[in-house]
C-alpha cells in the first residue's frame, strides 16, 4: 500500500510538472498572440481615425481585422483562462496531460487556419452570422468559407476534448452532488469542496453543452455548404450565440476559478466554498444557457417570452459576479495586508474591470436599453471593459503569477507599477471613448463614419492615444514577464 | 487498399465541395438598390406642375411625407401598370393628401406636365387629392436620378426608355424606402406609409415554407407563432449535455470505488 501511495504521488507530481509546462507554453502563446491581435484593434481605431486612408485604401482589411481580432481574442481568452484554471485545479484532481497537449496542438492548427483566412481577407465579422460567410459579394474567395468551417471544426473538437477530460478528472474524485456542492445546501461542509472544483464543474458541464451547440451550428453550415440550399438563419443565429455567449462567459468563469485559488496567496486569507457561493454557481449553470437570448432582441421573429427569459437569465447570471466574487474580493482586500505585486494588482483590477463591464452588460441586456444602444459603439464599450480591462488583465496576472512562482525571480517594483498604471489609464481611456461614442449614437462595425456621426472620428483619434499607452504598458510587461518566463522555463527544465 | 480508400474519400469530399458551390440567388444588378440610397438627402429642386404652379420639393416634404414616382408620358411598358396599381392601392388604403403626397415626375425631357397628366388620365388614373404631376429641369433631373439610384436608357429603335419601375418614399427630405417593381400591394404600401411616418417597420426575410428545421412557424392570418423542429436543435445540446455529464460522473463513480478498494481491499 505504501508503494502504491509513493507511485501515486510520483504520478501526481509528474502530472503537475506537465501542467506547469503546459501553462508556460500557453503563457508564451498569450504573450505572442495578444500583442498581434491587439495591434489589429489598434489598426481598426487608426482606420476609423482616417489616418490610414491613403496607406490602406482597401477597406476590406478593416473588416478582415475585425473578424480575426474578435474571433482571436475570444478564443485566446477562453483557452488561456482554461489553462489557468487547469493549473490550479491540477492540485486537486489528476488531469491527463496527453489529452490537454493534443487539444493544444489542435487549437494551434485552428488558429493557423484563421490567420490564413485573414490574409485572404475573410471578413464576415467575428459573429460570422449565417449566411454571411457564404456571401462574400467578391470580398473574399468562396473557399475561405470552407477553411473557416474546417477551423471551427478543429477548434470545436479540441475544446470539446478538453472539456470532457476536465469532467472526467473531476468525476474521478468527486460525485456530481459533491462537485456541485449540493451537500452545502443540506448544511454539511464535508467533504470540503475547493471553490476551483465547484467552478470547474460548472464550466465543464456548460462548456460541453455550448460545444454541442457549436456542433449543431456547424451541421447547419455544412448542410448549406453541401446542398447549396438555405437553412433557417434564425436557428443558426440562436445556435451561434448559444455557443459564443456561453463560451465567453466560461472564459470569465475560468479566470474567476483561478482567482479563487490564487488571490489568497497574496492576501493571506483563505477563499473557501460557502453556501451563497454554491447557490450562485448552481444558478449560473442553469441560467447561462438562456442568457444568450439578449443577443437576439432585434430579431422580432423570436416570441416575446423568449426575450423576457433572456432578460431574466441575463440578470440572473450576474449573481456570482455581484454577490459572490466581488464581495468575496472586497473581503480579501479590506483591511488586510495584501502583498501587491504585478500579478495580484492585475488580478484585482481585472475583477474591477469585470464588475464595471458586467454592470454595462446587465444594462445592455435590458430590452429598453438594448433597443436604443444595440447597434452603437456602446456595445463594444461594455464588452471591451470586461474583456480588456477585466479578463485580459486577469490573464496577464495569471502569466505574471505563474512565471514568478516558477522562476522565483524578484520583481522590479517600479517597473511593475509603471505597467499597471499604463495599462489601467490606457485601458479605461480607450473604453471610455467607446462609451462616449455610443452616447453620441456612433454606429458600430463602421470602418469610416458618415458626416452625421463624424464625432466618432474624433473619439477614435483620442482612443488611439490611450491605445498607445496600452501598447507601451504591454511592451514593459513583455520585458518584465518575458525575463521571468525564460527563467521559469530554465528552472522547469532543470527540475 | 488504403490508397483506394483515400482516393475514394478525396473524390467524395472534392465532389461534395464542387456540388456545394451552387451560388445563391443574388439580386438583379439592374434593379435599384435601396441599401445604397436609404437615408440619403434629396436635392431641393424646382418642379413645374400640371396645374401651372411651380414648387420646390421641400414644399411637399415639409407638409407631409412624399412619394416620388418616375415615369414618362409615351411609356408603353411598366409605367402604366405601376401607376394603376398605386392608384388602386391608395384608393384602398386611403390617406392621400392627408397622410402623404404623391408626386409623379417625368424623366423624359420632351414631356410637359400637361402631357403627363393626360397620360395618367388615359390609363385610368384621374387627378385626385394629394396627387401631383410635374417635370423638372434636365440638370435637376440628373441630380434627382443620382440621389435616388434611378436610371433610364433611351432605346433608339422604339423611341422608348429602358428603366425600372420605382417609387421613392421621402420623409423630411430623406429617402426612407425604395420600392421596386411594376405593382404595389396594400400590404407593401402600408409598410411604406409606416416608414414614411417614422414608425419602426420590422423586416425579416421569411424562409421558404418547405424549409425544415425552422425555429418557429408564423401564421400571418392569426399572427400566431408555433414551435417548429428547429427548436429541437436549440434544446438538443442541453438534452444531450446534461445526461452526458451525469453519465460521466456515474462512470467516475466506478473509478472512485475501484481506487478505494485498491487502497482498502476489504471494502
Amino acid at each position: 500500500m505504501a508503494e502504491m501511495t509513493v507511485s501515486g504521488a510520483q504520478e501526481f507530481a509528474g502530472g503537475q510538472t506537465q501542467m506547469r509546462t503546459l501553462a508556460l507554453v500557453w503563457g508564451a502563446l498569450l504573450m505572442l498572440l495578444l500583442p498581434i491581435l491587439g495591434l489589429l484593434g489598434l489598426f481598426m481605431r487608426a482606420y476609423q481615425s482616417q489616418i490610414l486612408l491613403e496607406a490602406v485604401p482597401d477597406v476590406s482589411w478593416f473588416y478582415a481585422s475585425l473578424t480575426l481580432h474578435g474571433l482571436g481574442l475570444v478564443g485566446l481568452s477562453y483557452t488561456v483562462s482554461f489553462v489557468a484554471m487547469l493549473y490550479v485545479l491540477s492540485q486537486h484532481v489528476r488531469l491527463n496531460p496527453t489529452v490537454i497537449w493534443f487539444s493544444t496542438s489542435l487549437t494551434v492548427v485552428g488558429v493557423v487556419l484563421l490567420v490564413i483566412n485573414f490574409l485572404l481577407r475573410f471578413a464576415p465579422g467575428w459573429y460570422f452570422l449565417y449566411p454571411l460567410p457564404f456571401i462574400s459579394a467578391g470580398g473574399w474567395p468562396s473557399y475561405t468559407a470552407d477553411i473557416f468551417l474546417v477551423a471551427v471544426a478543429v477548434l470545436g473538437v479540441a475544446w470539446l476534448l478538453w472539456e470532457l477530460e476536465l469532467l472526467r478528472a473531476i468525476a474521478s474524485r468527486y460525485s456530481l452532488s459533491q462537485a456541485l456542492g449540493w451537500h452545502y445546501l443540506k448544511g454539511s461542509t464535508t467533504p470540503e469542496l475547493p471553490p476551483v472544483v465547484l467552478v470547474a464543474t460548472v464550466c465543464a458541464i456548460a462548456g460541453i453543452i455550448a460545444l454541442l451547440a457549436a456542433v449543431a451550428m456547424l451541421i447547419f453550415f455544412l448542410v448549406h455548404r453541401f446542398t447549396g440550399s438555405m437553412v433557417d438563419p434564425l436557428v443558426v443565429k440562436n445556435l451561434t450565440f448559444f455557443f459564443g455567449h456561453v463560451l465567453i462567459n466560461l472564459a470569465m468563469y475560468h479566470a474567476i476559478a483561478f482567482l479563487y485559488a490564487t488571490f489568497p496567496t497574496y492576501s493571506g486569507h483563505a477563499w473557501k466554498t460557502a453556501l451563497p457561493m454554491v447557490i450562485a454557481w448552481n444558478c449560473v449553470l442553469f441560467l447561462v444557457m438562456f442568457a444568450y437570448f439578449h443577443h437576439l432582441y432585434m430579431d422580432f421573429a423570436q416570441p416575446r417570452w423568449v426575450q423576457v427569459v433572456g432578460q431574466i437569465a441575463s440578470y440572473g447570471t450576474s449573481i456570482p459576479a455581484a454577490v459572490v466574487t466581488i464581495l468575496g474580493m472586497l473581503a480579501q482586500v479590506y483591511q488586510r495586508p495584501v502583498r501587491w505585486t504585478l500579478a495580484s494588482s492585475l488580478l484585482f483590477l481585472g475583477t474591477l474591470g469585470w464588475a464595471v463591464g458586467g454592470v454595462g452588460a446587465v444594462l445592455d441586456s435590458t430590452v429598453a436599453v438594448n433597443f436604443r444602444f444595440h447597434n452603437t459603439l456602446w456595445v463594444p464599450a461594455h464588452f471591451h471593459t470586461y474583456l480588456l480591462v477585466g479578463l485580459i488583465f486577469m490573464m496577464l496576472g495569471f502569466v505574471a503569477h505563474l512565471t514568478q512562482e516558477l522562476s522565483g525571480v524578484a520583481e522590479r517594483v517600479g517597473l511593475a507599477r509603471a505597467i499597471v498604471a499604463l495599462l489601467l489609464i490606457g485601458g479605461y481611456g480607450f473604453v471610455m471613448m467607446f462609451y462616449l461614442s455610443g452616447a453620441h449614437s456612433v454606429p458600430r462595425r463602421y470602418a469610416l463614419y458618415p458626416p452625421e456621426v463624424e464625432i466618432g472620428t474624433t473619439f477614435a483619434i483620442i482612443a488611439l492615444l490611450f491605445v498607445l499607452l496600452v501598447v507601451l504598458g504591454m511592451l514593459l510587461y513583455l520585458i518584465e514577464v518575458g525575463r521571468r518566463w525564460f527563467a521559469a522555463y530554465a528552472a522547469l527544465r532543470a527540475s | 487498399m488504403v490508397r483506394c480508400l483515400c482516393c475514394a474519400a478525396s473524390l467524395l469530399i472534392g465532389g461534395g465541395l464542387l456540388y456545394g458551390q451552387t451560388p445563391l440567388g443574388g439580386r438583379d444588378p439592374l434593379l435599384p438598390d435601396e441599401g445604397r440610397v436609404v437615408y440619403r438627402a434629396l436635392p431641393d429642386v424646382r418642379v413645374q406642375l400640371s396645374d401651372g404652379r411651380a414648387a420646390k420639393l421641400s414644399q411637399f416634404w415639409q407638409q407631409r411625407p412624399l412619394l416620388l414616382i418616375f415615369v414618362f408620358a409615351r411609356c408603353v411598358g411598366i409605367c402604366s401598370p405601376l401607376l394603376s396599381s398605386l392608384h388602386e392601392t391608395t384608393s384602398i388604403v386611403g390617406g392621400s393628401g392627408d397622410a402623404y403626397h404623391v408626386l409623379v415626375l417625368s424623366f423624359d425631357p420632351r414631356d410637359t406636365p400637361a402631357q403627363l397628366e393626360q397620360f395618367a388620365r388615359r390609363i385610368g388614373v384621374p387627378p385626385q387629392r394629394g396627387w401631383y404631376f410635374g417635370v423638372v429641369e434636365p440638370h435637376h433631373l440628373r441630380q434627382l436620378v443620382h440621389a435616388t439610384g434611378f436610371w433610364y436608357t433611351p432605346i433608339q429603335a422604339s423611341d422608348q426608355f429602358d428603366h425600372p419601375g420605382m417609387m421613392v418614399a421621402i420623409r423630411d427630405g430623406r429617402i426612407v424606402r425604395v420600392h421596386v417593381g411594376g405593382t404595389v400591394s396594400p400590404v407593401q404600401f402600408r409598410a411604406i406609409l409606416r416608414e414614411m411616418r417614422g414608425d419602426m417597420v420590422l423586416s425579416y426575410p421569411l424562409p421558404d415554407a418547405k424549409l425544415v428545421f425552422r425555429c418557429y412557424r408564423y401564421n400571418p392570418r392569426t399572427g400566431q407563432l408555433s414551435w417548429d423542429w428547429g427548436m429541437l436543435a436549440l434544446f438538443g445540446p442541453m438534452l444531450i449535455g446534461f445526461p452526458l455529464a451525469i453519465l460521466g460522473f456515474q462512470m467516475g463513480r466506478r473509478r472512485r470505488l475501484r481506487s478505494i478498494s485498491d487502497v482498502c481491499p476489504t471494502l
